[in-house]
């Protein structure tokens, strides 16, 4: 290439500069040595050699200037040509510049979130070298283990494993980290009596050195910390630092309480490093049980039992591999540890056996990626696919700038031009403009990138990940744009390099027919897909769900945070929750463990008094207060809900769900029988009486099918003084009233975790709503781009028919007749489109099958749809060509082919 | 011998691709040599003015430059005629020559410029 052989000449320019001065100066000596033949002085013979060969230092500056000439003179002459085009042309430059920018715009706020999520590195060293463990199981299931919380599922291991993975020759330091709690804001933090709702992390002692995150102040957590004796301290991040504790750099030492116990802060960490789990925690505290602080917030008696009792699985460990150690190799030698770890003394054991899996750290957690990974390559593809029909419409543009610049191309031919510089000319401009697409696409993409992680992370509570352009988006967005700027200005360049001085008279745009079915083929898979995914978010949207989703107000109230403990917690919330129902406006008011469709529940196996059933008795359960199902409008089939007295009284009951009953008592009515869990038998001592039988209704996401569900009363056997998502019926304007209803009961009581379950159920369906909607904007612009191609060829065509289309209409055609003729050319193309589009898109849906929900991959309906709305984009877009061709006068149009 | 003819602009890598035609590859010095005997030393061109032209030409491609030994065994850069090279002097030739003949015919005309 031209520009190429350019940059190739300037790096060879200084050699060649040598070069020809000594070839001059040989020059001189041979004219020298030849004058001396004829019989000169020595003294003559080099004036006479200097004077024929004349300046050699303007000989040098000469082959300087040529040099120079060569590629900075063409390349500044291309430009200045191409700037002076675009000003003549300020549509089609404006056209061209926007395919450009809207292309590479979206593909890069697209990347920039795959980068965000999938790509860039945690911000510790080498983290490469970085491993996270897993249990291998085929499903989620790992029968008679407990686990403290399902939200990781594959990542809880027993603690013992950790204890043996410490004995691993591969690694450098492996270390634990868990969340103090199982939701967010887990931690109450007071700093000079100010209090403030953060996240944390549980780890051990080489948790900082294993990630080689050093302390900006202070020192990290050690061993030693862990040790039952040692003082409670906490590494506080640098953003809590300089929020909180005003960038004390006197921190270190610092006292403050966490859910209300003294630590000592002993460092602070650098910037930019927010832990591991969801990449926004503000604290590290040792991990050791100790009263306010537990794993996952488990309540375990003792509060040792999960470290010491196997089948607690509920550790997230992580490895440094030593230098030069493949993932393969560790995991070779873990598995047996990590095997034999969990089988020591432990009676039932899932089957088969689960193994190790290491997988690479990344910038946020590895399920997030997993979760994510499918959506991302779905919205990359989809953004690939609209740039595609963007060039091809931009090279059908070009080559039809190429046609109408033939007589000047012609010209510039005949005076000399070579055929390579007419390419070269015509790339340049091409690329001007994707240069200039590519920088508007990229400051596009700072807008549009935090819109899609919003659109992702639904209210923004989820993740605070940086979608801000790194090197990597960098560099892809200008590969983005010398790729589409060659790709779409090399054919027109060639072409253009080809044309014949003598203009030839040439049926038109074959090739830009084709250009254009290959759009309407790209766009009916985009189309398609856009409707699968439309169709899926609106069957999660409005699928019955087993309770009202409307009007009711969530939040968080932890009493044990602020100072109450035990039968003091309970009452407290059985205080608020009357002092809430008494709110004007407010129709009922609940308390739960978990918040439904939140993406948490508690799993156990259960039992009965009546016979085990066949098969898996694992269940999930909520502890809920009094009136939680007329709260949550859930329908109680049989008996009834958990009431006040059920909260104070010293027989705990249980309300179960159908599919619960058909497991268990088949046939049956179960209320008044006894259940209890964890055990494989009924254990009497912690059995709950069942008082009532509600329907169905969905607990932990969206897409489930409704699974077997208990709801205990959270009270009398279980001290629930704890963290309660507390459940109000009333609209959203009612809300300041009950915040005043709870400051009276005490002002001191922070609320966190506010939303309505409609923003809970946004925040479930976030990747279900990114994928519709992204994908049905890319679905409209390929609508417009193809729109505008389809119209651009025709009107192409009719002009250049003028002369055949005057004939046919002087020999009788009506204006009918004519629009017929061109509307069926149109749908000719439309047809090509679709006949090779339909296949393809069918193909392609299978790969995203997973991602759907009430909708097959061969979807008939939305395939139906896809092709109606072509159609008629093909009837619009031919509609004002054809009607341009039915007015041609064929008298005027004769004549000006003459 | 009388005045010495200056060299018309573009004319000389003309010269330059003939002589490379004629003779083969050949040094600079050689060129330069080569065009002051076909044109009996009434042109005045100084030899440094040959290197521009000679550079311009090996990039537009239609001379092809290597480093080679001469014939009394000083290093030197041999310059050959490319096929494009050839391509070029047969169309400029068939110019010329037109050009040539047609001037021909107006001073054919008969009378005397002076």
């Amino acid at each position: 290439m031209k520009f190429l052989k350019r940059l190739a000449a300037s790096v060879a320019a200084g050699r060649r500069e040598r070069e020809t001065a000594e070839e001059l100066e040989t020059h001189i000596s041979l004219l020298a040595e030849e004058n001396v033949r004829r019989g000169m002085g020595e003294a003559a013979a080099w004036r006479a050699a200097r004077l024929t060969f004349g300046s050699v230092e303007a000989a040098r500056e000469h082959c300087r200037e040529q040099q120079r000439l060569a590629w900075a003179e063409n390349l500044a002459l291309d430009l200045r040509y191409a700037l002076r085009g675009f000003r003549r042309n300020p549509v089609f430059t404006a056209v061209a510049l926007a395919c450009f920018t809207l292309g590479i715009g979206a593909n890069t706020a697209v990347f920039s979130l795959f980068n965000a999520v999938m790509l860039r590195g945690l911000p510790v060293e080498e983290p490469s070298r970085l491993v996270f463990f897993e249990y291998t199981k085929g499903n989620r299931d790992i029968g008679p283990m407990r686990r403290l919380s399902s939200g990781y599922s594959f990542s809880a291991l027993p603690y013992c494993a950790y204890e043996a993975l410490r004995r691993a020759k591969t690694l450098d330091g492996v270390f634990v980290f868990v969340p103090p709690g199982v939701e967010g804001s887990s931690l109450t933090v007071t700093v000079d009596g100010r209090a403030a709702a953060v996240d944390g992390e549980m780890v051990t002692g080489e948790y900082f050195s294993a990630l080689g995150v050093r302390p900006a102040l202070g020192r990290a957590l050690v061993d030693s910390d862990l040790r039952a004796d040692a003082p409670d301290v906490a590494v506080v991040s640098h953003g809590f630092w300089t929020r909180e504790l005003n960038a004390d750099p006197g921190a270190v030492g610092r006292r403050m309480t966490i859910n209300g116990q003294l630590f000592k802060i002993a460092g602070v960490a650098p910037e930019g490093f927010a832990g591991l789990l969801r990449a926004k925690a503000d604290l590290w505290v040792p991990l050791r049980p100790t009263a306010s602080l537990r794993p996952w917030g488990s309540r375990s008696k003792p509060a040792q039992a999960p470290f010491t009792d196997n089948t607690w699985w509920w550790t997230t460990i992580g490895a440094r591999l030593k230098p030069g150690v493949t993932r393969e190799q560790a995991r070779a030698e873990t598995e047996p540890l990590f095997q034999q770890a969990i089988t020591a003394g432990v009676t039932k054991l899932p089957t088969p056996l689960p193994g190790l899996e290491l997988s690479a750290a990344g910038p946020v957690f590895e399920n997030y990626r997993k979760r994510y990974a499918l959506s991302l390559r779905i919205l990359l593809l989809t953004s690939g696919l609209v740039l595609l029909i963007a060039c091809s419409n931009l090279a059908a543009l070009m080559a039809a700038r190429v046609r109408a610049r033939r007589k000047e191309t012609a010209i510039r031919l005949s005076i000399g031009a070579s055929r390579g510089r007419i390419a070269a000319q015509f790339l340049t401009e091409t690329l001007l403009l994707s240069a200039a697409g590519g920088a508007l696409g990229l400051w596009l993409a700072t807008w549009l990138g935090p819109a899609l992680l919003s659109l992702l992370a639904g209210s923004g509570r989820e993740t605070q990940m940086d979608v801000s352009p790194d090197w990597t988006v960098l560099a892809f967005t200008m590969g983005l744009s010398v790729g589409t700027g060659v790709a779409c200005g090399l054919l027109p360049a060639w072409r253009a390099a080809r044309e014949d001085l003598a203009p030839r008279l040439k049926p038109a745009g074959v090739s830009s027919r084709w250009l254009v079915a290959a759009q309407v083929a790209l766009s009916v898979v985009l189309l398609y897909g856009a409707g699968l995914f439309l169709r899926t978010l609106r069957n999660l949207d409005a699928q019955a769900l087993g309770f009202e989703r409307e009007s009711l107000l969530l939040f968080d109230i932890d009493p044990e945070r602020s100072g109450y403990q035990g039968q003091a917690g309970v009452a407290l919330h059985a205080r608020l929750l009357e002092a809430v129902q008494a709110v004007p406006g407010v129709r009922a008011a609940t308390v739960s463990e978990f918040v439904l469709l939140s993406g948490w529940s508690n799993t156990s196996p259960s039992a009965t008094d009546g016979p085990q059933p066949k098969g898996p008795n694992e269940v999930h359960y909520n502890r809920v207060g009094p009136n939680f199902f007329e709260t949550m409008g859930m329908r109680l089939v049989l008996g009834r809900g958990v009431t006040a007295a059920d909260i104070t009284g010293s027989r705990p009951v249980a309300v179960v769900n159908q599919k619960w009953a058909e497991a268990f008592f088949p046939g049956q009515n179960p209320v008044g029988h006894r259940l209890s869990l964890g055990d494989e038998r009924l254990n009497p001592e912690k059995a709950y009486e069942i008082v009532g039988l509600a329907a169905d209704a969905k607990f932990e996401r969206m897409r489930e099918t409704p699974p077997r569900t208990v709801f205990l009363s959270y009270g009398a056997k279980w001290d629930r003084s704890r963290r309660l998502s507390y459940a109000v019926r009333a609209r959203a304007s009612v809300l300041p009233a009950v915040f005043e209803a709870v400051r009276t009961v005490d002002a001191n009581l922070p609320l966190f975790n506010l939303k309505t379950q409609e923003q809970q159920i946004e925040e479930a369906l976030g990747q279900e709503r990114l994928l519709a909607r992204v994908s049905a904007f890319f679905g409209g612009l390929a609508l417009l781009l193809v729109a505008v191609g389809i119209y651009g060829t025709l009107s192409f065509a009719v002009t250049q028919r003028t002369a055949e289309i005057g004939v046919r209409m002087a020999l009788g055609a009506r204006a009918g007749d004519v629009v017929r003729m061109v509307l069926r050319e149109s749908f000719a193309v439309a047809a090509a489109g679709l006949a090779c589009g339909v296949p393809a898109a069918l193909g392609l849906s299978r790969l995203v099958e997973a991602s759907l929900y009430g909708v097959k991959p061969h979807d008939a309906a939305t395939l139906t749809v896809v092709g109606g709305v072509l159609a008629l984009i093909a009837t619009l877009s031919g509609l004002a060509p054809a009607s341009r061709a039915a007015r041609i006068d064929p008298l005027r149009a004769l004549r000006i082919d003459g | 011998m009388g005045e010495k003819s200056e060299v018309w602009q573009g004319t000389l890598s003309l010269m330059v691709l003939r002589t490379l035609a004629a003779m083969g590859a050949q040094h600079g010095y050689g060129i330069a040599r080569r065009i002051d005997q076909v044109s009996g030393d009434r042109l005045s061109i100084n030899h440094g003015t040959l290197y521009p032209v000679l550079l311009k030409l090996e990039q537009e491609g239609a001379v092809a430059a290597e480093w080679g030994t001469s014939e009394n065994n000083r290093r030197a850069r041999f310059y050959s005629i490319t096929r494009a090279g050839r391509r070029q002097l047969a169309a400029e030739e068939r110019q010329w020559r037109e050009a040539a003949e047609i001037m021909g015919r107006f001073f054919a005309l008969g009378g005397k410029a002076e």
